[in-house]
């Protein structure tokens, strides 16, 4: 079905239509009055029960929304709660049953902050009740990214017996606890008995914490066990690499003297980050290096990370990479990004570069990536390589003769 | 006292028990079996600034062939693929150690949006096995 202009048009990367829908929401519950005397919506009873089943789990039953513990008599605020909680649950009602993907979860995230804030425990158990899927992780997500900034410990003391702990929630809940309080985020991961429940929450914790304090995070991602240190040692370079790379790549030096493969993503995204901020550095200190798999294997990312801007350095690196497959994919690669970033100039100079490389392989390569990308220009640079038509700009005195 | 049939492989048993009414024994189909690789993603699931590398390790138990003759085929994870939610093309992740048993795989994104995208991640093996789909959702982060 085509939508109609308005509803494609999206504002900062946000379909129109979910942020009216939650715009509306939004001011529908926050027109309830704090002193309304709106009936209580019946405990449970007017649960979404008909809420429409997720399309990501057609075979589960939808899912009530629960509610803790009535609030007793004496609370002065129990019929503005009660309000709050019917308007939620019409607005998330409507919502499931109006949008799909990542507009849907767009539209349910203040929802869900907004619960948060009312009753927490009705909100996990909501979350956790939906059918097993994507649609699931995706609410319990964000369910608990609130969660743990508004109140982590009891968020965190929910989670292992709700049914939805897997790595995906563990990362969410330690990455954003760690935000506030790395050592008990820490602590709360090593309970956890699943190792890759356990190697994901450390590896969230590394992240949050190196990016305000990249040298105790460091120091503490050395005193993991070795199944867990890659990880958070690789979440340690991203983040420090961020604001600092030549350091980070400096405290990677020094965790290995040899090539270390369980490290090769944590080089890899401090190459990354180096390469956006400083190519000129990244490059001096590749040329640098011995000559070792370490350094093809840091040459390769250089050369994909200065792709987009620096292209035909990028090429000369690729193409001069010692190890052969590693040399075909890389080239492959830059030609991509390259590509991707400004096709105009990539087909404009490409032909160029296609005679620096000698090897057939590496040509291959490249036609292969435009098989998919473009397939019209692919038969345009096999016709150039045969000498067939003539390079764009080449004097037209050199084209062969027509005749 | 310990029955006979609870000591036995299976095979002998079967051998046993068709001993006296067969005079040819069938000989077995070999069947392979190949999981092909098991993928554990590393990266947390928030991604500072939306940009950054996600990365994990892919782990291949290597194959087997059922029967008598049954044997271990070699392990080696050939290639880790990653698809963006709602997108047709399969992508390629670098490996740090292609073709062996156990690899680091990573890839760099870009994450926009509030919610961010989810990303679906698979694993092939040297026999052609295919691993299960592992997927998550990765967020733009502060």
């Amino acid at each position: 079905m085509k939508l109609p202009a308005f509803a494609r048009r999206r504002v900062a990367g946000i379909p129109l239509p979910s942020i009216l829908i939650a715009a509306a929401v939004l001011i529908a519950l926050r027109s309830v009055p704090p002193s309304s005397k709106k009936p209580a919506a019946p405990p449970t009873a007017a649960a979404p029960q008909d809420v429409s089943p997720s399309p990501d789990a057609p075979t589960g039953s939808p899912a009530a929304l629960p509610v803790s513990p009535q609030p007793a008599p004496s609370d002065p605020k129990p019929a503005s709660t009660e309000a709050r909680r019917a308007s939620l649950k019409a607005a998330i009602q409507e919502i499931l049953s109006t949008l799909q993907g990542d507009a849907r979860l767009e539209s349910l995230s203040p929802l869900l902050a907004e619960w948060i804030e009312l009753d927490a425990p009705a909100a996990a158990a909501w979350a956790a009740a939906l059918p097993a899927g994507p649609f699931r992780s995706d609410a319990v997500g964000e369910l608990l990214l609130h969660w743990a900034a508004a109140d982590p410990e009891k968020a965190a003391a929910w989670l292992p017996g709700s049914g939805s702990l897997d790595p995906e929630s563990a990362s969410t809940l330690a990455g954003q606890w760690a935000v506030s309080d790395p050592a008990k985020a820490a602590s709360w991961a090593a309970s956890l008995s699943n190792p890759a429940d356990r190697t994901a929450a450390r590896a969230a914790i590394a992240s949050s914490w190196a990016a305000r304090d990249p040298l105790n995070a460091a120091a503490w991602a050395q005193s993991l066990d070795p199944s867990d240190f890659p990880a958070a040692a690789t979440a340690v370079a991203d983040a420090w690499a961020r604001s600092a790379p030549a350091r980070a790549a400096a405290w990677l030096a020094s965790l290995s003297p040899d090539p270390n493969p369980a490290l090769e993503a944590a080089a890899g995204t401090v190459v990354q980050h180096w390469t956006e901020q400083n190519p000129g550095a990244v490059s001096q200190w590749l040329n640098a290096m011995p000559d070792s798999p370490q350094k093809d294997s840091a040459a390769s990312l250089f050369a994909l990370a200065a792709a987009p801007v620096a292209p035909t350095d990028a090429m000369l690196w690729a193409s001069s990479l010692a190890d052969d497959t590693l040399r075909r994919d890389t080239v492959a690669g830059v030609c991509e990004r390259w590509y991707d970033a400004a096709p105009d100039e990539f087909k404009a100079q490409i032909p160029a570069q296609l005679d620096l490389l000698e090897e057939s392989a590496l040509r291959h390569g490249i036609y292969e990536m435009l098989y998919e990308k473009d397939p019209e220009f692919r038969l345009t640079l096999l016709k150039i390589a045969d000498g067939d038509i003539p390079p764009p700009g080449a004097d037209s005195s050199d084209a062969p003769d027509a005749q | 006292m310990t029955s006979i049939s609870k000591l036995l492989p299976l095979v002998v048993l079967a051998g046993i028990s068709a001993a006296g009414a067969q005079t040819v024994t069938p000989t077995p189909t070999p069947t392979v079996t190949d999981a092909g690789p098991v993928i554990t993603l590393t990266t947390p699931a928030s991604i500072p600034g939306g940009k950054g590398i996600i990365s994990g390790t892919a782990k291949d138990a290597g194959g087997s062939t059922g029967g008598t003759g049954g044997t271990t085929t070699t392990a080696g994870v050939k290639e880790v693929l990653y698809q963006f939610e709602g997108d047709t093309k399969w992508r390629k992740a670098k490996l740090a150690l292609p073709n062996k048993a156990e690899t680091t795989f990573f890839f760099d994104v870009k994450i926009n949006g509030s919610v961010g995208r989810r990303i679906f991640i698979r694993g092939t093996d040297i026999q052609g096995g295919e691993g299960d789909i592992v997927g998550r959702r990765f967020r733009k982060g502060s």
